[in-house]
């Protein structure tokens, strides 16, 4: 069964603004996929299409198998948006942020148990990170609490995880620390990672598959198949002629 | 303090001020935290024109403020939603109406408007048995939906987008949240007044958030110091013969300006200590 399923699904912003256009893609489950291409090249917009926080102008979506308008099982979804922890003055605690992870699954009006307590701290220890959740969020630094955003989406055991360039911030060395964490997760646990990147050179050493769009579909495929593509790998993944010449690898 | 309990309009604004110093931070954190502080200024004013409307067609004026505001908090809600870029605008608009509506009706009202101010500026004198049985219903009505969906609520206001992905009604519970505010302003004029109900929300907030290390216990610290405000703006405002509302705020000021000194004090004190050992 795909994860995401998208049928000729086109989407623009204001008329005559086209961004993305008659896009069909299916993502398996199980898979570790990043998403790249250029600014503005519409690959936030279509990780929003895919989990309903924007609506396609036509074309359909299915997740899991299931119509979107008719997808109830939202807890199996977890999104991590682009700032990750998008609000540094908030007053929380680390723990407090990850329990938020469990708040869809439990219900309006229910408090947590024991072994929601439980599961967040098992999140914690997943990525490193059980020493720290008494502190406030906004005292830990930008890959800490890109961790901390990971454990939150992990607490509700999803079946798909979703970053949008949730990476902005964060030095290389961290990065590649949690690139490494996302593969281990979706491995271990079977967890489908679909992440949009910028960081094109660093995250197709990590995702078994590689989605490139600039305004459609230029590549969909194993990492190792984008990787021998010499050309794009050498130069700028920004360089949109290059991009371009990817339609046909 | 024992003393002035023996009035019984005292014991009715303290209870009344005591309901009133849980509710404002406990909304007032959520709208911060927003950054929605100024919709309680808003939707005080609308409630003017409930109150004024209500001398006017001789109706209790709590009740109809609370109706003219709830609406209101629902209309600019939906507007808000639909329109989020314009959000400041559609508060402003629903702001100046209300100030607007209110100035007419209290222009054709042919008695004095001696009770009209003291909704605006809030009074301990004037707060009756019916006021205070209102804001104990309202109070519980308020408290007993904010915990029912306090966690959603903390997750929205934190990250909205995520808890959307989740399936978190966040549609509805933003409705909720505006609903709540407008009937914490209604309850809080009476003893705060109209135009300082804002202040009670978002001043121990801004207090608490100077000391506190976590959600939870910037909640309560807002509670404990919004409740330090009301009972010290209470006592001295009846015994120097001060107008309540604006007690209580100067006492919520002080308390802030107390705590962001400390604030800033310890770490200075903590940047010395570093500085120090390296």
């Amino acid at each position: 069964m795909s994860v995401f399923a998208l049928n000729d699904i086109s989407f623009s912003y204001s008329q005559g603004n086209t961004v993305l256009e008659n896009i069909s893609l299916e993502i398996p489950k199980g898979v570790f996929l990043a998403m790249v291409g250029p600014n503005g090249a519409g690959k936030s917009t279509l990780l929003k299409l895919c989990v309903g926080l924007l609506k396609p102008d036509s074309g359909t979506v299915k997740i899991l198998g299931v119509p979107i308008e008719n997808f109830s099982d939202r807890h199996k979804l977890a999104y991590i948006a682009q700032q990750g922890i998008c609000n540094r003055s908030f007053p929380v605690t680390v723990e407090e942020v990850v329990a938020m992870g469990r708040v869809a699954k439990l219900g309006i009006g229910r408090k947590p148990s024991k072994e929601d307590r439980a599961m967040i701290e098992e999140a914690l220890c997943t990525v490193g990170m059980q020493q720290f959740s008494k502190r406030m969020i906004g005292e830990l630094s930008g890959g800490q609490q890109q961790r901390v955003a990971i454990a939150k989406a992990l607490v509700s055991n999803p079946e798909v995880v979703l970053m949008d360039e949730a990476m902005s911030g964060v030095d290389a060395k961290s990065r590649d620390n949690i690139y490494a964490l996302l593969k281990s997760i979706n491995e271990t646990c079977k967890t489908s990672i679909i992440l949009v990147s910028h960081d094109v050179d660093r995250v197709s050493q990590f995702a078994g598959q590689i989605l490139s769009i600039n305004g459609g579909i230029s590549y969909y495929g194993s990492s190792a198949g984008f990787n021998n593509c010499c050309e794009v790998r050498r130069n700028s993944w920004a360089d949109k002629v290059n991009w371009g010449k990817l339609s046909n690898a | 303090m024992l003393d002035l309990l023996q009035y019984e309009f005292m014991q009715r604004a303290l209870v009344a001020g005591i309901l009133v110093g849980i509710l404002c931070p406990a909304i007032g954190i959520f709208l911060i935290m927003k950054r929605q502080s100024l919709i309680g200024d808003g939707l005080g004013h609308i409630a003017f024109a409930g109150v004024s409307a209500g001398w006017l067609l001789d109706v209790y004026p709590v009740l109809s403020a609370t109706v003219v505001t709830v609406l209101s908090a629902l209309g600019i809600e939906e507007l808000r939603a639909r329109r989020p870029a314009f959000a400041d605008m559609i508060l402003a608009i629903f702001f100046y109406t209300g100030i607007a509506v209110a100035i007419i009706f209290s222009s054709m009202m042919r008695s004095n408007n001696v009770n009209l101010i003291s909704y605006l500026f809030g009074s301990i004198v004037t707060v009756t048995t019916s006021d205070v049985a209102t804001i104990t219903g309202l109070t519980l009505v308020v408290l007993g939906v904010l915990s029912y969906i306090f966690k959603e609520l903390v997750y929205i206001t934190f990250d909205e987008e995520s808890a959307k992905v989740s399936g978190i009604p966040v549609r509805k519970i933003n409705t909720i949240l505006a609903v709540l505010t407008a009937l914490t302003v209604s309850v809080s004029m009476r003893i705060v007044g109209i135009l300082l109900v804002s202040a009670l929300m978002v001043i121990p907030v801004a207090a608490s958030l100077q000391i506190s290390r976590s959600f939870r216990s910037t909640l309560i610290n807002a509670i404990i110091i919004s409740e330090t405000a009301v009972i010290s703006g209470l006592l001295v405002s009846f015994t120097a013969n001060l107008a309540t509302g604006g007690t209580i705020v100067i006492a919520a000021v002080a308390i802030f300006i107390i705590l962001f000194a400390v604030k800033q004090i310890s770490s200075v004190r903590n940047v010395n200590t570093a500085s120090h050992k390296c």
